[in-house]
């Protein structure tokens, strides 16, 4: 790992670049290239939204309110993608190739079109620089990853809030417990250890069980000592016999 | 089963324990005894788990470089190169009982000296009487029962009583009306139904498949899968316990195992999913027969009690699968214990405690 450097065109503080390699061997198997800019109207656009969901709740005056629902509205719609954005693009990922692994290729996302290609292209849909078919296969794609990764927050999450809801629940039983050891020991710090427990429902049963216990084990033990003239019924209530 | 008399005689030079009396101290331990790993907890605080594995010395050499002692434990598995191993637990149960000749005293040895080193492991006083509470098998034969007994007393544990080890995991989590505890190990997965009494023969279920028969199943697929690798069942094993889950993650488990003596890095993601899954159905079918034979105005309460105990409860995303497989008895809640590896040893420290102490002295070895 090295740390960002400042001169790189998408320079955050206290970011850090990783070689493709590294982000293999943590089991990260597709990046999604974005650029500078995308970044920055992502952002921007998430700033609005927040700006439009709590410009309802904000007393201002008419004009004012009018400027900001403006200005937040004109980020809201969607930025094209410009040729310069995807050169930038393009830089960032051969900086990038620079440290990482020279086996790993990752595709350019602006590559030299081919003959066929270009046939292709000037074919299909002209209105933009992408044609139907490679917008509907980047929202295809697009899909997907969103999809695979909503699964593994989904089961990761599950998993958590299960141990969550475990610690909890412990956190609390523990808790009671304090708090009734406290409460022994403020009435009468000389009581015996024995008359600091806490008597449960079950303590009248748990004795029942340790006798009952006690009594299957005296009962194994003499038929240990005793001699064996064949096969022996099974001791009551204690697994299977022999 | 007894001991050989000849073998008893020999023994008793080794050890010497104090016998349990109302004037000596008494030091309570909790042991779970497993075919893989071995646990044990003790009334002074110190725990210890360790390898279910015993190694003597293979010819001289090794015996010089070993100082000449028998192993016991993990460093068994460090050193097993230059070792005669034994495991002296086969299925959950001490091997030795369905063995004959040499090869029994071997293992019968072998379970005393694992008894004997956790007894060491708590660290008693020479003033000290063990007393120790041991979990078996749900479904243990009453001759290994008595088997442990003897063993657990030539090894110097002076007081012993036997209990089914997922009891003993109930009882640590106070868990002892309508539940299930499903302990899963190496050689077995021991269900026992908790109904507010000692559980009995209908309300116990071993499965012998567990742990080892996921090795087992793991080590056929990945041969099947790349047989240019090689591999040990200690590698299999380590691979399992790091990377066993039953879900379908982004996460790919790679492996390092020499090709031709070459390290070569290989994905057994799919093979380890596989045959961890294979355990799902066997568990849930163990959990239908004691749910099915359960009263049925209780049926749903065991269901939604279910716990999840031992080694390889910590299989990930074990929790949803069971609960999925529950769907078809009408759903059920599954829940993990926080301690798997030390549960039912912590369980079994339990009962020895409150034990009353007439009780250990009348149990006197």
């Amino acid at each position: 790992m090295k740390p960002d450097s400042a001169d790189s065109p998408l320079s955050i503080p206290n970011s850090s670049v990783l070689p493709l390699q590294e982000l293999q061997d943590m089991g990260i198997q597709k990046l999604r290239v974005v650029t500078t800019a995308q970044l920055r109207d992502t952002a921007r656009r998430a700033v609005s939204r927040a700006l439009l969901e709590l410009l309802n709740g904000l007393e201002l005056p008419a004009e004012q309110h009018q400027q900001i629902l403006a200005r937040a509205k004109q980020y809201m719609s969607p930025t094209i993608e410009t040729a310069a954005d995807r050169e930038e693009a393009t830089e960032v990922l051969k900086e990038d190739r620079e440290v990482t692994d020279p086996r790993i290729k990752v595709p350019s996302p602006v590559s030299q079109p081919t003959p066929a290609a270009a046939q292709q292209a000037s074919a299909s849909d002209s209105d933009g620089p992408l044609g139907k078919r490679e917008k509907a296969l980047l929202i295809q794609l697009s899909k997907l990853i969103a999809r695979d990764w909503r699964t593994e927050l989904a089961t990761v999450r599950n998993t958590q809030n299960t141990q969550v809801e475990r610690l909890e629940m412990r956190i609390e039983e523990l808790t009671l417990a304090l708090q009734a050891t406290d409460h022994a020991i403020a009435v009468n710090g000389d009581l015996d250890i024995d008359q600091l427990e806490v008597k449960s429902p079950f303590d009248h049963k748990k004795s029942e069980l340790l006798d009952q216990l006690f009594q299957a084990n005296v009962a194994l033990r003499e038929l240990s000592e005793a001699p064996q003239p064949g096969d022996l019924p099974s001791l009551p209530r204690e697994g299977r016999s022999s | 089963m007894k001991a050989p008399k000849k073998v008893q005689k020999n023994q008793q030079h080794d050890v010497k324990a104090p016998k349990v009396s109302s004037k000596t101290s008494l030091l309570h331990v909790g042991i779970d005894l497993g075919t893989s790993r071995s646990a044990i907890a003790s009334s002074n605080g110190s725990r210890e788990v360790m390898a279910s594995l015993v190694g003597w010395p293979k010819d001289s050499v090794s015996a010089k470089v070993l100082g000449g002692q028998t192993l016991v434990g993990d460093a068994v598995l460090k050193n097993r190169l230059a070792l005669n191993t034994c495991f002296p637990l086969k299925e959950g149960n001490l091997a030795y009982t369905r063995l004959s000749g040499s090869e029994q005293d071997l293992s019968r040895q072998a379970g005393v000296q694992l008894l004997a080193a956790l007894r060491k492991a708590c660290n008693p006083r020479p003033d000290q009487a063990v007393c120790a509470v041991i979990g078996a098998p749900a479904e243990a034969t009453r001759e290994n029962k008595q088997a442990i007994v003897d063993l657990a007393n030539e090894a110097g544990i002076e007081g012993v009583m036997v209990v089914s080890e997922p009891f003993a995991v109930a009882y640590a989590l106070d868990a002892l009306e309508n539940s299930i505890v499903i302990d899963i190990g190496a050689g077995t997965i021991d269900l026992c139904r908790m109904a507010g009494s000692l559980p009995g023969v209908e309300d116990q279920v071993t499965v012998f498949r567990a742990g080892n028969y996921v090795d087992q199943r793991l080590a056929e697929l990945v041969r099947e899968a790349h047989p240019e690798v090689q591999f040990t069942s200690n590698m299999i094993k380590m691979a399992k316990e790091r990377f066993s889950s039953v879900i379908d993650t982004q996460k790919r488990a790679i492996v390092t195992f020499p090709n031709a003596g070459r390290p070569t890095p290989v994905d057994i993601t799919d093979q380890i999913r596989s045959a961890v899954e294979e355990l799902v159905p066997w568990i849930t079918a163990a959990i239908q027969t004691l749910v099915a034979s359960f009263d049925p105005e209780f049926q749903h309460l065991i269901r939604n009690r279910i716990i999840v105990s031992g080694g390889g409860s910590q299989v990930f995303g074990l929790q949803e699968a069971l609960e999925q497989g529950l769907e078809s008895l009408g759903g059920g809640r599954v829940m993990i214990v926080d301690d798997p590896v030390y549960a039912g040893a912590q369980g079994a420290l339990k009962l020895a405690q409150e034990m009353p102490t007439e009780y250990w002295t009348r149990m006197r070895g």
